[in-house]
Formats: C-alpha cells, structure tokens, sequence
C-alpha cells in the first residue's frame, strides 16, 4: 500500500470561510479579493484598535468542515480481506461438515 | 531593481538558507545582490560574515525617508570565487523587534516603510530575508516585494504554514492591486524519507509550476552557514558543489523571463556578464 498520511485526514486548507486573513486584521479596511482596486495604504487607525479592543468579541467563524473519508473501512485492501476472510470461514464449515458426514457414513 | 521577498511565518523552514543560497548564486552570476535581513534574529547578517551592526534595517525603517536603507548596507565578508562581485547586506539587529511593534501605531505607513527605504537603491537584485512572523516586518518585506518566494520543508506541518502565507500573499497582491503575482514555493530540506518524498508530491499538486526544484538536505549547508562562509569556500567537502548547483538552479528560475521585473534582472545580468 502506498504510504499516504493524508489517508486517515486530510490536511486542513485555508478557505474564505475562515474569516479575514491575518495580513487584514493587521492592516484593516480588507479590499474584495480579486476586485483589482488598489487599497487604502494608510496605516491601521490606533483609535480603530482601541475601538475593536473595546468592543465585544465578534462572533466565531463557522468551523471549517473536513469530510472525513472513512478509509479504514472502504480500502480496497481491506475490502480483499473480509472477502478472502468470509471464504476461509465458508471453505472450514464445509470441511468439517462433510467430515461429520463421513463420520456418521462410516459409524452407520 | 528587482526585489524578492523570501517569505514563510514558519520558523526554521531554510528562508535564510535559500536567501544566501540564492545571494550566492547571484554574486557567482556577477550579480550585484543586496540582501535586506528583516528578522530581528539576524541570521542573514551573521550568515554573511557581518558580526558588529552600528545601524541595522531598523533605522532606515525610522527614518522614513525614501532611500534611507543605503545609509546602513555594507559590505558581507564573503568572498565568492572566480567573481568580482561580493554580495552587499542591509543587516538587522535584535532592536528591530522593538520597531515592529511601533509599525503597528506609526501615523505615516505600517506598511510601506521599507518600500520607502529601498527607493532607488543601486542593485541588480534585492533579496528580502523576512522573519518568522505574519507581523509588519514580513508585510513589509512583502509590500516593498515584487516577487514572492516562500520556503517550506517537506512535512505536514510545513504544508499547512504553506497554505497561510500563500493567502497572506494572496491578500497583500490585492492590496498592491496584484502588483505582486503568483509566489513560488520552494522545498527545502528535503531527505530521503518516504514522508518528505511524498510532501514535495503533495506541494506539487498543490501548487503546480509555482513549486520550484527542491534544495536537498546537505551537512554542507549546515557547515557554511555555521561558518559564515557561502558554499563555494567549502571547495571539494562532499555536498557543497551540489548544494552550490541547487541555488544555481533556484537562481536561474529567478531570471526566467516571465515579468517584467524578471527582464529587468535579466538585463542587468546581461550587462555584468
């Protein structure tokens, strides 16, 4: 099997629904990405901080969410396993059925 | 004057590894490369043989006057072979933490100071060596940028650092009104484990083209920075010409006439050669 860490989880990537980039809360007034207009340059407003500061927390982004893929289960590998596990169980019931007939053959 | 901000707020991925790599390659190339030390560590500054600082970046970045960074370059104590041309550094001291955290209140620009300072700087090539930090000193480095690079390692923590700053990235080239383009990213470290192997893969789909050739992990490299010595003085220590030929390889993607900043470079490699 190839090695794969990701197999498990995946690695989480960044996504809009995180909320602002660090770079804009530093920096404020964020432009629309991909707007193509170029950004106020004045700094960050030391008042605007302390206005932030002052204000109550705003609400936490939603959580990023990770489907996970169960591959523990659906591997392919696995899947050759309980096959190949339910046919050995099959093929020794058999066996030893037929052999408890013979038993039973030979003592009649 | 190109500039190239190597960039990573992950710490200890190689980003002054590849900035002297790179600075190195350039010299060999007749280059004439300043290499700007932003990370207050000093590494660079060191790297490059420069052991006592009098002003450091902190104080071009005080000054606000346009150019200002001249006044405090010197030359490394490199020497590289076979070139005229010895790699200049804009040297940084432990006091420019101290100035990052007045960026952050300054009344005339957080952000473009150091955009400011390297106004008309007589160079082919500047590389900005940024610190381990998403703070004002790397949006700096990344405001004053024409090129972005970001040094990773290969392993899962280092592939999430990635994903960070190529968003901050993504956001300053806005701001810049995408003046700064695609970053590249470049893989450093890189051993010969099944887990690296397969995050430079990984990097790779991720990112496509923008990955360039891996720097591979080489005593060597440890060697020369532990000596503040570039490669090419390590002469025949097994690792050294091959880790030498790595940054050559980085540095000519440097030069692929892509941008317009690439042409520039291009043409002042031109003229030194």
């Amino acid at each position: 099997m190839a090695y794969d860490p990701q197999r498990k989880h995946e690695r989480r990537r960044v996504t809009e629904e995180d909320g602002p980039a660090p770079v804009d809360e530093l920096l404020g007034e964020s432009p629309a990405a991909g707007n193509g207009e170029r950004a106020s340059t004045t700094p960050t407003d030391p008042s605007a901080s302390a206005e932030r500061a002052a204000s109550p927390p705003e609400p936490a982004a939603e959580p990023f969410f990770v489907e996970e893929t169960v591959e523990f289960d659906s591997g392919p590998d696995r899947r050759l396993l309980v096959v190949g596990f339910t046919l050995l169980v099959i093929a020794i019931l058999l066996l030893s059925r037929r052999r408890r007939r013979r038993r039973a053959d030979e003592a009649a | 004057m190109p500039v190239v901000t190597i960039v990573n707020q992950k710490g200890g991925v190689g980003k002054t590894t590849v900035a002297l790599g790179l600075a190195e390659a350039a010299a060999a190339a007749g280059v004439r490369v300043l290499v700007v030390d932003l990370d207050p560590q000093g590494n660079a500054t060191s790297g490059l043989g420069v052991w006592d600082v009098d002003a450091g970046v902190e104080r071009a970045l005080d000054s606000g006057r346009p150019g200002a960074l001249r006044d405090v370059v010197v030359r490394s104590a490199w020497s590289v072979d076979s070139s005229p041309v010895v790699p200049d550094v804009a040297p940084s001291t432990p006091a420019l933490a101290t100035r990052e955290v007045q960026l952050a209140t300054d009344p005339i620009g957080a952000q473009d100071r150091l955009q400011a300072a390297a106004a008309d700087l007589d160079y082919d090539l500047v590389l900005v060596d940024c610190p381990p930090s998403l703070g004002l000193l790397t949006v700096n480095g990344l405001f004053a940028a024409d090129h972005a690079v970001v040094v990773t390692t290969p392993a899962a923590w280092a592939a999430d650092g990635v994903e960070q700053i190529l968003r901050t990235v993504e956001r300053v080239s806005v701001r810049r009104g995408g003046q700064l383009g695609a970053p590249s990213v470049v893989v450093n470290n890189l051993g010969r484990t099944r887990d690296a192997r397969y995050w430079l893969e990984e990097m790779g789909k991720r990112y496509g083209e923008r990955v360039w050739p891996p720097v591979h992990q080489r005593t060597a490299i440890a060697e020369a920075s532990a000596q503040s010595l570039p490669l090419r003085s390590l002469g025949t220590r097994p690792g050294a010409p091959e880790a030498a030929s790595e940054f050559e390889i980085l540095f000519r993607h440097l030069t692929s006439p892509e941008d317009q900043w690439r042409t520039t470079l291009n043409a002042s490699m031109s003229v030194a050669g």
